[in-house]
């Protein structure tokens, strides 16, 4: 067997998820075995596959199918790649939605003019992680045709890479600060509570921010979980 | 406005609202409304007659695999050490250090910042696998630093699970705030390369004075893996 069949058939099951992200292969005696052919042969075919960033030789401990950073769990877990919630539609309620104007605090974000306006997106989620009040701020300029209805449906992250520019980075801090009488009254807690608050900042190549977002959740009854590789 | 705010927020203290209002002339309301954007923000917090505290934050990597001390990175930040004893292995810590361990070694510690406590923690080690670790007087060390250069043990990969937790008695009196004073706790497990378990802790971190981030570049890509 050539090396070519042997790194187009791990290439095909690592594709397929036979071996899965972030899991091991078998060691290279093992492969040899399954395959039968030679070491050079596998280490060929598995040389590749590190080039190519599918394989990850780890020292002393083997091969691994090259985790999908855990990154992604985190961004899955805050809702922003897939949000649970978006199962089932009639989760999503929506509070307010206007347009204004910016104002200079956003306008520093978003790098636009303080007179620009300004797409403001209130709604409260609940999802198995729990309930949760979300804003959402997206310039008009760069939604001109945005239409709040499809939140229920399309992924935040789907919803702001469909503006004017393209979407590329996520900036995302963690907080705990006390609940204002805004969000204290969505998410039916006592003024000056804890919460959990995320923000989003999504950004261009370029680091133009395009859009912002925040999460607020009850703290005492929220736990998150990050895995790290 | 809020950029007025934020110009004066990198004292220590926020003068009062009406020394505010004076020093930038504007109204009175529209200090409030600054000042409610701030506390939304977690910028700022304000108490009634005690006035206008600003939360100085100390920015941690979400996805580090750093030690506190590292993520730290300040001079001026402090180790206390406060004990290390034996103790028998529960069962939640049986789970991660496995059946064969039987004693524990625990080591409290707080970081402080200009002698203000920042954190407490709690770590716990396989007794048998770093005897030595108990003679070790952890004042302004590093723990993974000491790990490294004595064991060659580094933490690889692991787990934190993040939640929120109101001080208790013992807690405030430790972090030197007021009790039911929100808390980050944080539990971590840490393993080494070859799947051993390294360590585990039990982090309390004052909640205003921290704020966890992370940057993911190409977005997408990681949707298409």
């Amino acid at each position: 067997m050539l090396f070519k069949n042997v790194y187009f058939d791990l290439n095909h099951k690592i594709a397929n998820g036979f071996y899965s992200p972030g899991n091991s292969l078998p060691n290279e005696n093992e492969l040899q075995q399954i395959y039968g052919v030679s070491r050079t042969t596998i280490r060929k075919a598995i040389d590749q596959l590190v080039s190519e960033q599918k394989v990850v030789r780890k020292k002393g401990s083997g091969l691994f199918v090259r985790p999908t950073i855990s990154k992604q769990n985190i961004l899955n877990m805050t809702g922003i790649i897939r949000p649970t919630y978006l199962e089932s539609s009639d989760k999503v309620k929506f509070k307010d939605t206007y347009l204004r104007l910016v104002g200079p605090y956003y306008a520093d974000i978003l790098g636009i003019s303080a007179n620009e306006l300004l797409y403001y997106v209130s709604f409260k989620t609940l999802s198995s992680h729990g309930k949760s009040f979300e804003k959402l701020l997206l310039p008009l300029d760069n939604f001109p045709g945005f239409d709040p209805a499809c939140l229920k449906v399309t992924p935040i992250i789907e919803v702001v890479n469909s503006g004017k520019f393209n979407l590329e980075n996520v900036y995302q801090d963690f907080q705990l600060v006390e609940a204002s009488a805004e969000s204290s009254k969505q998410l039916n807690l006592k003024i000056g509570s804890p919460i959990f608050k995320i923000t989003n900042l999504f950004s261009t190549a370029d680091k133009k921010n395009v859009a912002i977002e925040y999460r607020m959740q009850d703290a005492l009854n929220t736990e998150y979980s990050i895995d790290f590789n | 406005m809020q950029h007025l705010v934020s110009s004066i927020d990198k004292q220590e203290d926020l003068p009062s609202q009406r020394e505010i209002a004076d020093k930038l002339g504007i109204s009175r309301s529209a200090v409030q409304h600054a000042l409610r954007h701030l506390q939304d923000e977690g910028v700022v917090s304000v108490k009634q007659r005690s006035g206008i505290e600003v939360n100085k934050k100390i920015d941690i990597n979400m996805l580090g695999m750093q030690s506190m001390t590292a993520e730290l990175g300040n001079q001026n930040v402090k180790i206390k050490h406060l004990s290390t004893s034996s103790v028998q292995v529960t069962k939640q810590l049986q789970n991660f250090f496995g059946s064969k361990t039987s004693q524990l070694l625990k080591i409290e510690r707080i970081h402080c910042n200009r002698d203000k406590p920042l954190s407490y923690e709690i770590t716990y080690f396989n007794k048998a696998e770093f005897p030595a670790l108990e003679k070790v007087d952890f004042t302004n060390l590093s723990l993974y630093q000491i790990l490294c250069d004595e064991y060659n043990a580094v933490p690889t990969y692991g787990k934190e699970d993040i939640t929120c937790i109101l001080a208790d008695d013992r807690l405030a009196k430790a972090l030197q705030v007021k009790d039911g004073e929100p808390l980050y706790q944080i539990e971590s497990f840490n393993y080494q390369a070859d799947d051993r378990p390294l360590e585990c802790t039990r982090q309390y971190l004052i909640g205003k004075q921290f704020k966890y981030y992370f940057t993911a570049n190409n977005i997408f890509d990681y949707q298409e893996d």
